[in-house]
């Protein structure tokens, strides 16, 4: 009686489940099940002839210092990204919050946001014109402030931070809202009393508000983390995509994202590419295992 | 130590009218309480005292010093909040401790650690904490969250300590308990308190001067028996007592003291207004007796009953005036027992009458207070 009452209520959650498992199943784990297979083949694109090598390809793409410049550059793009995401997207968030009480506050709002849901392509495209050596206006602002105007795409050591400075750009409006609405869960009250406690802005934002929104931070750095080690088409674009050249100049944007990219659809080796996508995998899921490790200590649930 | 003054203190939100111009002069070391409904502006007052709501008008003064533009800090108070506003991710001791390291930054005066610790386990002590001071809030019942927001507000010495309802989210019966904890800590502790409830009996028990607030307005501000015993006008009468005070609207002549189903006693009807076309008398439900004939001296209440309720000790008569359909309540003995439907006569000693000018509300000089003491005209 008890045991078939038991099977039922599995049958049922798991019934209830089976839309969201059938989802995952088809599009995630069997794909990455797919892919680690391949990446012990070495796979022909058009012929069907298939050969087992074991760890061949793993083997090669450590042997590679095309890889490991291309992870050196991701890292370099990551270990940017976050800080600044952080940084800027919870500044704009607390300038935010005061002016959500003023009369246009949604508008501000609803402009920081706006590029993130503007096409990445599309906006890459008119970053291309901003950057433009001669005539953009990154550099009219620069020399403006009589500052020396820089070659951005087209020189090896300001390609990757221009393209840094889009995604900043684009991504951005989606913390600003994140961080704005862990800011509306510190309450009222908390500031209140530390005021009252004779707390400065400082002490108040350091010993009040940053540790109770330390969940929020740390949502924001994961998926900071995530975005800047996939980055792909904001890079493939601004650096010259469609027409050839991408990770250019002398590979100075190739991420290892663009790597993969590449490896598959530019020089057609899909088993070297899927043992490249597999690695990218196990060290974002390391990161983010670190980073969980780290939390557990510093982040304060209420 | 502090005396607080309010001149005329007025806040606006908009066009909208929180504080309409509340005068107060709260004495060093008194127990002020404020009461009045939900949106009377008691707790707005609070802040505006506190440091937390700017004040748009009027003068707000500590032992005569302006304290208008002064940030909450300078002020020297205390304050405890409704929902405690403990900081959640601090123990009980780094909560307690947060005001006195955020000072000894800016002051200059750096007192040693153990100065603070000490300070902190004398408060602790004084409120029962000692043996909680490494828990976090989550882990304390409520009324232990309660006393360290206590704590928290007293560990500096404040001049002035301020609590926006601090019981009301207490269970009944820790609710009394902490009422005369807070009775206790006042005589330990005499400071200068503002406490702002919407409960009668915390008022009413706690309070040295009770402050009645209605629409941003103070109504009344004496000691609570005074309040109660003399009501300002019909709102104060109204407001205070559970039940309140019956009030009926009559229509007055000269010498006339038949009024409806109203009657005074002689006394009280003599000189009553010409110039006043309306009174509004007024008649607690405790004071109210059955009475089997009429008499001179007493104030008498026809009344139809509606329901009775009995309440153990005493019943609550509701009816109406025989002659009118305003509502009577009296609070009887339990053998009186009217039935519903009856009709019955009540009555009320003359000190126990009080009168209201119709329209503004306004209690009327004590007939009973003008019969003892000459009137000087």
């Amino acid at each position: 009686m008890r045991r078939s009452r038991l099977l039922k209520d599995h049958l049922v959650a798991y019934g209830l489940l089976s839309p969201a498992i059938a989802v995952f199943v088809v599009f995630f784990f069997v794909p990455a099940a797919y892919l680690l297979y391949i990446s012990f083949f070495h796979w022909g694109v058009l012929s069907s002839a298939t050969t087992f090598v074991g760890l061949e390809n793993f083997r090669r793409l450590f042997a590679q210092p095309l890889f490991w410049h291309s992870l050196a550059t991701t890292g370099y793009y990551t270990l940017v990204m976050i800080p600044a995401t952080v940084l800027l997207s919870l500044g704009i968030a607390l300038v935010l919050r005061e002016a959500v009480t003023a009369r246009r506050g949604g508008v501000w709002r609803a402009a920081v946001f706006l590029p993130h849901v503007t096409p990445v392509v599309a906006t890459s495209i008119i970053w291309v014109w901003i950057f433009n050596p001669q005539f953009g206006l990154a550099n009219f602002v620069l020399t403006s402030l009589h500052l020396p105007a820089l070659g951005w795409l087209g020189t090896t050591q300001w390609a990757l931070p221009a393209v840094m400075i889009d995604s900043l750009w684009h991504s951005l409006g989606l913390y600003v809202i994140v961080f704005l609405a862990g800011l509306a869960n510190v309450p009222r009250d908390l500031v209140e009393v530390a005021q009252l406690d004779g707390a400065r802005r400082q002490r108040i934002f350091y010993r009040i508000i940053w540790p109770l929104l330390s969940p929020t931070t740390f949502f924001v750095v994961i998926l900071a983390t995530v975005n800047s080690w996939q980055a792909f088409s904001q890079i493939y674009t601004m650096t010259g995509g469609p027409h050839g050249g991408a990770g250019g100049p002398a590979f100075s944007t190739t991420t290892d994202a663009l790597l993969v990219y590449q490896t598959a659809f530019s020089y057609y080796h899909f088993s070297l590419a899927a043992a490249m996508a597999f690695v990218l995998f196990a060290i974002i899921l390391t990161l983010t295992l670190i980073q969980k490790w780290i939390s557990n200590r510093l982040v304060f649930y209420r | 130590m502090s005396t607080i003054e309010m001149h005329d203190l007025v806040k606006t939100y908009g066009a909208e009218r929180v504080v309409n111009g509340v005068d107060l002069e709260i004495a060093d070391g008194q127990f002020v309480v404020l009461l009045g409904p939900s949106g009377c502006g008691k707790t707005t007052t609070l802040r505006m005292v506190a440091g937390l709501e700017q004040i748009t008008g009027g003068d707000l003064r500590f032992d005569g010093r302006r304290m208008n533009d002064e940030p909450p800090d300078r002020r020297g108070v205390g304050m405890v909040f409704q929902h405690y506003a403990l900081y959640p991710h601090m123990t009980v001791a780094a909560n307690l401790s947060f005001g006195l390291e955020s000072r000894r930054q800016r002051g200059g005066r750096r007192r040693a650690r153990a100065a603070e610790r000490a300070r902190v386990l004398e408060i602790a002590r004084l409120l029962e904490l000692e043996h909680v001071l490494d828990h976090r809030p989550k882990e304390l019942s409520g009324g232990q969250r309660q006393r360290v927001a206590l704590g928290r507000a007293l560990i500096r010495d404040p001049d002035v300590f301020l609590l926006d309802e601090p019981l009301s989210n207490l269970d009944a019966n820790l609710r009394d308990r902490m009422r005369m904890e807070l009775a206790r800590l006042h005589e330990e502790l005499p400071v200068t308190t503002v406490y702002v409830t919407h409960d009668q009996s915390e008022a009413l028990t706690l309070a040295d001067v009770l402050v009645v607030m209605h629409e941003g307005r103070v109504r009344q501000a004496a000691p609570p028996a005074e309040v109660y015993d003399s009501p300002a006008d019909t709102f104060v009468a109204g407001f205070l007592g559970s039940p309140g005070m019956n009030l009926w609207e009559v229509v007055t002549e000269q010498g006339e003291r038949e009024l409806r189903s109203v009657r005074l006693p002689e006394q009280m009807a003599v000189g009553l207004g010409a110039d006043r076309p309306g009174v509004v008398v007024g008649v607690r439900p405790e004071h109210l007796e059955l009475v089997g004939e009429a008499h001179d001296s007493l104030a008498l209440v026809e009344c139809r009953v509606r329901i009775v309720e009995n309440l153990g000790s005493h019943q609550l008569v509701h009816g109406s005036l025989a002659g009118g359909g305003e509502a009577v309540v009296a609070h009887l003995e339990p053998r009186d027992g009217p039935r519903r439907g009856e009709t019955i006569l009540l009555g009320a000693r003359e000190e126990h009458v009080h009168l209201f000018e119709s329209g503004t509300g306004r209690r009327l000089a004590s007939r009973a207070a003008r019969g003892r003491v000459p009137v000087v005209a």
